[in-house]
């Protein structure tokens, strides 16, 4: 059903104009013909009847002067293209409505002339007519039809027509493709700022209505922005200022007195640090100017995988002793330390993290044992705050996948999720390029 | 010159001088450095801090430096520190911000601590820069060198980073760094275990013990060492600890 009305209403505007373009020059072209023909039809109509009439009229007069015998075969010989004409001696033509052209054709025919119609015959013979010669007989003719032409379809047209089509389809697609154009742009732009919230207003020209369309969205592009900007600062603000009496607070934790309260506090009062730390990072990601300098990415992951198990994880490293590519080293690090974090926090043992070299990129894979995320939740789980429940838990602040994200897509890469082949756990894709953007 | 650092030796409380212009801040970070033996001034801002350098008390021998200070930041009294001189200054930055660091550390901080941070790592941190200022003040050394060149490698000290000899930036773990800092700082001398332990405990939250000190260096091996065939920078000495055999230039 859908797919009937794709194919008869074209979804896009293009489309639609070239349909619109397309019928309306058809319907126009198909009434200009009919009025055309019709006139045509009305005079050359008269002028065939008349020729008729002349000839049955001539040939009544001639088989009259005829013996009877001989007067079916000269009738025959009388015989134009398309109209048989014979001899009988009563006129065998049935009674029954007549259409109304053919009606009027008859009465022109001559004095005591009769016309029938019979849609049962053999073609050819459909419209017949009689005119009487003298008082014993009739001059018989049948033909397809009598006057103009019936069926205005014939075959040029169909050729004219299909050629006019195809003429207007073409300039059309053309035409629209061009007028569309300006509006194709906006919907690219409006579709990439979701992504990217950079300052690169739309061009404001084409016809008017696009450019107002593009004025507008780029007022809009541009207070979303300044939207965005003020909350991210609101919150840069308030996750700084937190850090000092949580420094304040670490440090009174200090001097109580050991003990299984003390360490609870401390460690909460770190998994507090860790928040805002995390909330800053994804704040700075792509903002502070550390440049892209040649850096071992294997060393990064090495690091990562020693402090994890130091620090009691199952993390281990798999890859080639070096992996040298341009990187902003620390943000790196940052990134790919949360992918590590996310593995052991909310997967499960084993977390492998891996390199593989592919030409122009650098693949790393951070894998786990877990039970992974299901395919409909990972775009989900790559957005800022997202937090998915049950199995992998709600601790954290939802923002490790994020900061890693964006990373990956300010080096000029990807990141995606997927399932580790093995167990199904999670694994996280991190795919960098080798040149420098 | 080497009156102070004879006294530095001689006297086990060492004096720091905290700057910090939150109060509270000021008085638990002094507290906590007083419970941990240390002799402790602090200082609200610029003003008091010079009235402490020129004191009767002494000059501290080291510095604590809070970077955001309304009036003149840390990073202004550290510029103008080290017009005065060398005394180790050890700045307090907020987490993460990188480049308010390596601004810190280009200007001539010898470390940081990033708030909040953990009272033990303050401690420790504080004790290292100490023991590190001591030897470097005995040796003369006014400058202090912050890049230290071995076999074609660099280690920066004041940004932490080991580049390689094709200047690619190597990453390393804070007991990686600890670790080969002290085989730079003792080129050619073998280190027992022991003593490699000593620096090891220096870290906060690990738990040494004998054996890891091997993994730490067959880490840090992992990452310095060149392909197989050539000669290895760091030598196990069979049955008494590690050697760097490298040369060791301060640049």
């Amino acid at each position: 059903m859908t797919l009937l009305r794709i194919r008869i209403w074209p979804q896009s505007l293009a489309g639609r104009i070239i349909l619109l373009l397309l019928g309306g020059l058809t319907l126009l072209h198909l009434g200009s013909m009919a009025v055309h023909e019709s006139a045509l039809d009305d005079a050359e109509s008269g002028a065939r009847i008349e020729r008729l009439a002349a000839r049955l009229s001539a040939a009544a007069t001639l088989i009259a002067t005829l013996p009877e015998p001989s007067r079916d075969a000269a009738a025959h010989g009388l015989s134009l293209p398309g109209i048989d004409i014979h001899w009988d001696r009563a006129a065998p033509i049935p009674d029954g409505p007549v259409p109304a052209r053919l009606a009027a054709a008859g009465s022109r025919l001559g004095p005591g002339a009769r016309l029938a119609w019979d849609p049962k015959a053999e073609p050819g013979h459909r419209a017949m007519g009689g005119v009487p010669v003298g008082a014993d007989g009739w001059l018989v003719f049948s033909a397809s039809w009598i006057g103009g032409p019936g069926n205005a379809l014939d075959r040029s047209t169909l050729i004219s027509m299909a050629a006019m089509a195809i003429g207007i389809a073409l300039a059309s697609v053309l035409v629209v493709r061009w007028i569309t154009r300006p509006l194709r742009r906006l919907a690219d732009a409006a579709d990439s700022i979701g992504r990217d919230l950079g300052d690169r207003p739309l061009p404001t020209d084409g016809p008017s209505e696009v450019t107002h369309a593009a004025v507008a969205f780029n007022a809009m592009q541009a207070r979303i922005r300044r939207l965005v900007e003020d909350r991210t600062e609101a919150l840069a603000a308030v996750s700084h200022d937190l850090r000092t009496p949580l420094a304040r607070l670490r440090l009174r934790a200090g001097f109580l007195e050991e003990g299984e309260a003390r360490t609870r506090m401390e460690a909460d009062l770190a998994e507090m640090e860790a928040m805002i730390g995390r909330t800053l990072d994804y704040i700075r990601e792509g903002r502070d100017a550390e440049p892209a300098r040649p850096a071992d990415l294997a060393a990064i992951l090495q690091t990562l995988a020693s402090d994890a198990t130091d620090a009691g994880h199952d993390v281990a490293y798999d890859g080639p002793p070096h992996a040298v590519l341009p990187l902003r080293r620390l943000a790196a690090k940052r990134a790919l330390s949360n992918l590590a974090e996310n593995a052991v926090k909310h997967g499960a043992p084993p977390v492998r993290l891996t390199i593989r070299d592919e030409g122009a990129r650098v693949v790393v894979d951070v894998t786990d044992g877990g039970s992974g995320i299901a395919a409909e939740d990972r775009a989900r789980a790559l957005e800022p705050f997202a937090q998915l429940d049950a199995a992998r838990g709600t601790a954290g602040s939802g923002l490790g996948l994020a900061i890693a994200c964006r990373f990956a897509e300010a080096s000029g890469g990807t990141l995606e999720l997927g399932a580790a082949s093995a167990g199904g756990g999670l694994c996280v894709r991190m795919s960098l390029p080798r040149q420098a953007i | 010159m080497e009156d102070t650092a004879e006294r530095r030796l001689l006297d086990p409380q060492s004096h720091l001088l905290i700057v910090e212009d939150d109060g509270e801040m000021r008085n638990l970070v002094a507290r906590l450095l007083r419970e941990a033996g240390f002799r402790v001034s602090a200082a609200r801002d610029g003003r008091e801090m010079w009235e402490v350098m020129d004191g009767a008390g002494g000059a501290p021998d080291l510095v604590l430096l809070d970077i955001m200070m309304p009036g003149a930041s840390g990073l202004d009294l550290l510029r103008r520190l080290r017009e005065r001189g060398r005394v180790p200054v050890m700045m307090l930055t907020a987490r993460g911000e990188e480049m308010d660091r390596v601004l810190g550390l280009e200007l001539g901080a010898d470390d940081y601590v990033a708030k909040p941070f953990a009272p033990r790592e303050l401690v420790a941190r504080v004790r290292a820069l100490l023991r590190r200022a001591a030897p470097a003040a005995e040796a003369g050394s006014a400058t202090g060198s912050r890049r230290l060149a071995f076999a074609g490698w660099v280690l920066d000290t004041a940004r932490r980073e080991l580049l390689s000899p094709e200047s690619v930036s190597v990453d390393l773990s804070g007991a990686e760094y600890d670790l080969l800092l002290a085989f730079l700082e003792h080129p050619q001398r073998v280190l027992s275990r022991e003593q490699l332990l000593e620096v090891a405990k220096r870290r906060v939250g690990v738990d040494p013990f004998d054996r890891t000190v091997d993994v730490q260096v067959s880490r840090l091996r992992r990452k310095i060492e060149p392909d197989e065939g050539s000669p290895p920078l760091i030598k196990t000495v069979r049955g008494s600890g590690y050697v760097l055999v490298a040369d060791v230039t301060r640049a």
